[in-house]
């Protein structure tokens, strides 16, 4: 194989997003191509149709000139295309030998596990990634675990390999393995399509880099090319937004965390931030930086395994999400459908579910409806929420008016702290917007908005100040305006 | 009763109680190792009881009745099947329906095709003795004088064992239970494997309904009496694999054998209560108190191919 | 349904399949008719119709499927068929046993409803019904109390005897993880024969028959009509239809239950704890099913027999998934299928046969609410693919 070429891809998800727009590629025999983007960008689903998991809307897959029918992913392997998923296509209760071989078992009936154990075994040596086939996957690290991807892939005769967000997972000895690996499966004359949203990968990995952004592809360039520069093609999009007013007034503290640790993974890494009155503070950062354990600790649903949290002056013992929200902080959360909403649920129970008490619409044990329905067509008026009525259940509406039931139902409180997670993410422009503005208005009220977001844009937009995570840690702060430090304290480099 | 009169009847008794739980729980495995939840293997048993019934009371042979038991027990497996794997449907929902189904239709049937007074008895099939070993003492007549279904359901144990975990079929049955979506990848049918494997598990459901008819050898309604919820629960205790499965069915069987013994020793047990073991037993087992027994990842969960 | 201990809701999961609150379907009345062709694609193409409209279907597909099953066996469908309909509601004495049958079914029902709409699998309120049968049995037996008193230490027994036997498999799921699926459904077998244990050991009432004592006047409920076994049952089941609507849509324990049932993670997120709303939805679901029980032996069976039927159980899932959950759809469901069993009696006598056919019906509408959706959206997307082509040429 000299090149396999993407054509004209096409490709349109049911509620109206295009996750990839007439994208143009081309793929060579002994190069890594960095496909670089945010989150939602469309990488994942290019490459997807490439390994023939998803079918294009329109457009094409060409192998050295000649076009590939890929209508199931074996279709793919059979034309030497594989791919490692992010979440691996392992299964963990099998042995390693039996996963590489699994669907490829060539000719014997029978299975003969010393066989295959030492044929599997062979072969990784042969390829230089050591394997202990035996093993059942369930019992191997995550790296060990994507050695065993990339060592099914090739065993399937990959000669082309996709690795999708592959150093996600990764500490950094086994990214730094991974990437030797890749290198030199190159110089062997594989094609390896890298995707990734870790801008200070590409410089070590990559020949090549294209840039898609809104399913769009914006850009290619040299892995050279200044970090700055990429992180500006990946996220900058041209919105226009309300902005800012006045400097903060964050004479008085409304929330504070001192040396903050949480399990997770990644989790916190002694994290100090103070968020004032008045104040927008923007947490920047690429996803999986311990973004989600900042949020779900101050929502009260993870507990601090060391430092303090104190909110409004009072530092609770064990938090709860009734106790932080008693305390007058609320959340808008980063996974509205698992967290923020009850689609199939009507827009007038989502709007009051989180405050029965609070608000007076439990009595005794009673529901208090009719007030409770009042409150909800007051909220939709207030916050033009577009429903057909009250009754609709909110999996029916737009997604932007989905996030406006929880932003309404939020701020309607006048909480002393709103945490904004990715609180735009999958909303098209107008309803961005709409949040953005909410959102200022909020801290124009004197409140305290903790804004943690992967759009760089947004950050800047927004916010006072700006805090950057990387690896559960604050790598840095800055100021709103200094856009490629923020961009560079993201890639974990030193500013 | 000598001592030796009593062994020999309880083993005996207990092999022949344990016959369709083997049966019933190696159909529970196949389907529910490929992502089957199998919760109709009482309806399907029970289809397959009377289909030996009609079978054999049609052609007045043993085989006609075997094989109306299977080929109807495997029906009313695939009606499983569709609702699980076509039709997205809730499991635990669609094995009721299949419950509900085969104990309506066969009474039904009954009922329509023999009247209420019912038929002669048709062909049953006693003890054959394998010769030589069946004069050893105590374990002679107790273990080597049985129906040819119970010396098929025993061999039956490492036939699906060997199958399941050393064969490359057996290999795509437990990755399309595990992880559908993987064994996709792989390039393997997960529905025609689903299919298939519900489809051997209504055989072997149609074989313990046939054992069960050929004990008595008439029909009567509902007469699977629970032994496919019991089939259930020892696919649960035996930890979804074949010998597993055995153990426990061996387990339950002994229990039963271990009443009547006594009953028939005039010893007074509480009866009832001890019937509910294998229950209380498997109500353990799933809560993780002895041991954890866990299920194929996928098992119950549809798959949706994106 | 995973054995890990995820759970889904039948008829829950689609948006905008469950009518999520009453109000919701008041305030889609007035749209404009549609025609029958429409709301049956709604129902089943878009799932987004009536669940009203689905359960109709699949009871029209039963009772096709039961006629085709009757004409294969020489009996006449008409002839099986109108004799099942005037011993369900052709007289008043037939309406009487209609409602003798729907009331333990109603009760039993609204505890499965109950349960499912807080995402819980209670398949077990068979044994939940036995259990409060039998605590019922027994003190309506053995205690001897004053009229209205004796009912009500009954009923307390068995709301207590079914809310404890649920609560174990409710307290298991919390704290182990064992799935409630097998728990109740193997509970059911335990209270199977621990019904039988009782009544031919400890229990037993003395003389031949192996079953609690015979109830005398207190202990049984007041007949509502001369000459027939109508008694208060049906009443107590019809006060529960509006006090389980009033539970589920205008307390905060209700909300809580639904909102759990319908996506436990934002409920979780709105301070409501999932383990508790679980324990208690079972207890409650069990409670209620015992009650059941108790209607049953006190309004009909006037003792608890060796190996009492527990099939009520299993036709109140039925039930439950044909009304989607709801009190009101549950209270039309039980009607039907209890008018059914009622009818079969006399569909025995004309046509020589009877209750299993019912069962068999049941099997088939619940599999046809679950499997016809799919059957309808095949077909619409092989009607869909034929368009196209047609309009490509």
């Amino acid at each position: 194989m000299r090149e396999l070429q993407l054509v004209g891809i096409d490709k349109r998800f049911p509620p109206g997003v295009r996750a990839c727009a007439d994208v143009t590629l081309t793929i060579r025999a002994g190069e890594v191509l960095a496909v670089l983007g945010e989150n939602g960008a469309g990488k994942t689903t290019l490459m997807r149709i490439a390994a023939g998991v998803t079918r294009p809307d329109r457009g094409s897959v060409v192998k050295d000139g000649s076009r590939l029918a890929l209508g199931s992913p074996r279709d793919a392997i059979s034309h030497g295309i594989g791919m490692v998923h992010q979440h691996f296509m392992l299964i963990p209760r099998l042995s390693v030998a039996e996963n590489v071989v699994l669907g490829f078992e060539g000719g014997s009936r029978l299975l003969d596990r010393s066989t295959l154990r030492r044929s599997v075994e062979s072969f990784s040596e042969q390829v230089g990634l050591r394997v202990d086939a035996g093993r059942l996957v369930e019992e191997l690290a995550v790296g060990e675990q994507q050695r065993v991807e990339i060592l099914r892939a090739l065993y399937r005769g990959a000669e082309v390999l996709i690795l999708d967000e592959p150093t996600a997972v990764l500490t950094p000895t086994e990214t730094d393995g991974l990437f030797r690996v890749v290198r030199e499966m190159a110089s062997a004359g594989k094609a390896i399509v890298f995707i990734s949203h870790k801008l200070h990968e590409i410089s070590q990995v990559a020949d090549r880099v294209v840039i898609l952004r809104n399913g769009e592809l914006v850009a290619e360039r040299p892995p050279t090319t200044p970090l700055g520069e990429l992180a500006a093609l990946m996220v900058g999009r041209p919105v226009e937004v309300p902005t800012r007013s006045g400097t903060a007034a964050s004479e008085s503290v409304a929330l504070e965390l001192a040396g903050a640790c949480s399990h997770g993974a990644p989790g916190l890494d002694s994290v100090s931030m103070v968020v004032g009155r008045g104040e927008i503070v923007g947490v920047a950062g690429v996803d999986g930086n311990g973004q989600v354990a900042l949020e779900e600790v101050l929502a009260g649903i993870r507990q601090l395994s060391g430092g303090t949290l104190s909110l409004v002056g009072e530092a609770p013992e064990r938090t709860s999400p009734t106790t932080m929200r008693r305390l007058g902080l609320v959340r808008i959360p980063s996974e509205r459908h698992r967290d923020g909403i009850v689609a199939p649920a009507s827009v007038w129970e989502n709007l009051v579910m989180f405050d029965l008490h609070r608000l007076g619409f439990a009595r005794g044990g009673a529901l208090r409806v009719r007030a409770a329905r009042r409150r909800a067509e007051q909220l939709v008026e207030e916050y033009g929420i577009r429903c057909g009525s009250i009754d609709q259940s909110v999996g029916e509406l737009s997604g932007g008016n989905q996030q406006k039931v929880v932003i309404a139902r939020e701020l309607a409180a006048d909480p002393s702290v709103v945490v904004a997670a990715q609180p735009t993410r999958g909303l098209d422009v107008g309803a961005t917007a709409g949040v953005h503005r909410a959102l200022l208005e909020h801290r124009e009220r004197g409140r305290a908005v903790v804004l943690i977001s992967a759009d760089l844009d947004e950050i800047c937009q927004l916010s006072d100040r700006v805090y950057v995570m990387y690896e559960g840690r604050v790598s840095g702060t800055a100021a709103p305006s200094e856009r490629e430090r923020i961009g560079r304290l993201m890639a974990g480099v030193a500013a | 009763m000598s001592a030796e009169a009593v062994v020999t009847s309880g083993i005996a008794t207990t092999l022949e109680l344990s016959t369709p739980i083997v049966f019933g729980g190696l159909g529970g495995v196949l389907s529910e190792r490929s992502g089957v939840l199998n919760i109709a293997l009482e309806g399907t048993m029970l289809v397959g009881a009377f289909g030996y019934f009609a079978g054999a009371a049609a052609t007045g042979t043993v085989i006609g009745g075997i094989v109306l038991a299977v080929a109807a027990a495997t029906s009313g497996a695939l009606v499983l099947a569709w609702l699980a794997i076509h039709a997205n449907a809730d499991q635990v929902i669609a094995g009721m329906a299949v419950n509900l189904i085969a104990s309506g239709l066969t009474d039904f049937l009954y009922q329509a095709i023999y009247g209420v007074s019912g038929t002669a008895p048709v062909p049953g099939m006693g003890p054959v003795g394998i010769p030589l070993l069946d004069k050893i003492p105590v374990v002679g007549p107790s273990l080597f004088d049985q129906s040819l279904l119970t010396y098929l359901a025993l061999l039956a144990v490492p036939a699906v064992s060997f199958w399941l975990f050393r064969t490359r079929a057996g290999l795509h049955v437990l990755a399309v239970g595990e992880r559908p979506e993987a064994a996709d990848s792989a390039g393997l049918g997960v529905y025609k494997i689903r299919y298939l494997s519900v489809a051997a598990s209504g055989v072997a459901c149609g074989l313990g309904g046939a054992f069960i008819l050929t004990q008595v050898s008439s029909f009567s309604s509902d007469m699977t009496a629970g032994v496919g919820y019991i089939a259930l629960a020892a696919v649960i205790f035996g930890n979804w694999r074949p010998r597993g499965v055995l153990v426990a069915a061996v387990l339950f069987g002994a229990f039963e054998a271990l009443q009547s013994i006594l009953q028939s020793l005039g010893v007074s047990v509480p009866y009832d209560l001890l019937l509910a073991v294998p229950y209380l037993v498997t109500i353990v087992a799933v809560s993780g108190f002895v041991g954890r027994v866990r299920a194929p990842q996928a098992d119950g969960v549809p798959y949706v191919r994106s | 349904m995973s054995l890990g201990g995820g759970i889904s809701v039948p008829g829950g999961d689609p948006p905008g399949e469950a009518v999520a609150s009453p109000q919701a379907s008041v305030a889609a009345a007035p749209e404009p008719a549609r025609s029958l062709s429409a709301l049956v694609r709604a129902a089943l193409v878009e799932r987004n119709g009536s669940r009203v409209v689905l359960s109709a279907i699949a009871a029209v597909v039963a009772f096709a499927l039961g006629a085709v099953a009757l004409v294969a066996n020489g009996i006449s469908p008409w002839a099986a068929y109108s004799a099942l309909f005037s011993g369900s509601f052709g007289s008043a004495q037939s309406l009487a046993s209609t409602a003798v049958q729907t009331a333990p079914l109603l009760v039993a029902s609204l505890a499965v409803g109950i349960s499912f709409r807080a995402g819980v699998f209670n398949i077990g309120a068979g044994g939940q019904l036995g259990v409060g049968a039998l605590a019922a049995g027994i003190v309506g037996g053995y205690v001897h109390l004053g009229t209205g008193v004796e009912l009500l230490a009954m009923a307390a027994a068995s709301l207590v005897a079914g809310g404890l036997w649920a609560a174990v498999p409710g307290l298991l799921k919390a704290y182990t993880g064992a799935n409630e699926v097998i728990t109740t459904l193997m509970l059911t077998y335990v209270a199977a024969d621990l019904i039988d244990y009782a009544v031919t050991g400890p229990a037993k009432a003395s003389g031949a028959i192996n079953q609690t004592p015979q109830l005398a006047g207190s202990a049984l409920l007041p007949t509502l009509v001369g000459n027939t076994q109508l008694t208060a049952a049906i009443l107590v089941g019809i006060a529960l239809v509006p006090l389980v609507w009033l539970l589920l849509f205008r307390t905060t324990y209700g909300m809580r239950l639904r909102m759990v049932g319908l996506n436990p993670g934002t409920a979780a997120a709105a301070g409501f704890s999932v383990r508790r709303v679980g324990v208690s939805v079972l207890a409650l679901s069990g409670a209620l099913a015992g009650l059941a029980g108790m209607l049953e032996v006190s309004g009909v069976l006037g003792s608890v027999p060796q190996n009492m039927s527990l099939q009520v159980g299993y036709t109140a899932i039925v039930v439950a998934l044909l009304g989607n959950n709801g009190p009101a759809g549950i209270l039309l469901a039980s009607v039907f299928l209890g008018a059914l069993t009622a009818g079969s009696t006399t569909m025995q006598s004309a046509v020589g046969v009877s209750g299993p056919f019912v069962v068999f019906l049941e099997g088939i509408m619940i599999g046809s609410v679950v499997g016809m959706p799919a059957i309808a959206r095949g077909l619409a997307r092989r009607r869909r693919g034929e368009a196209r082509a047609a309009g490509a040429r």
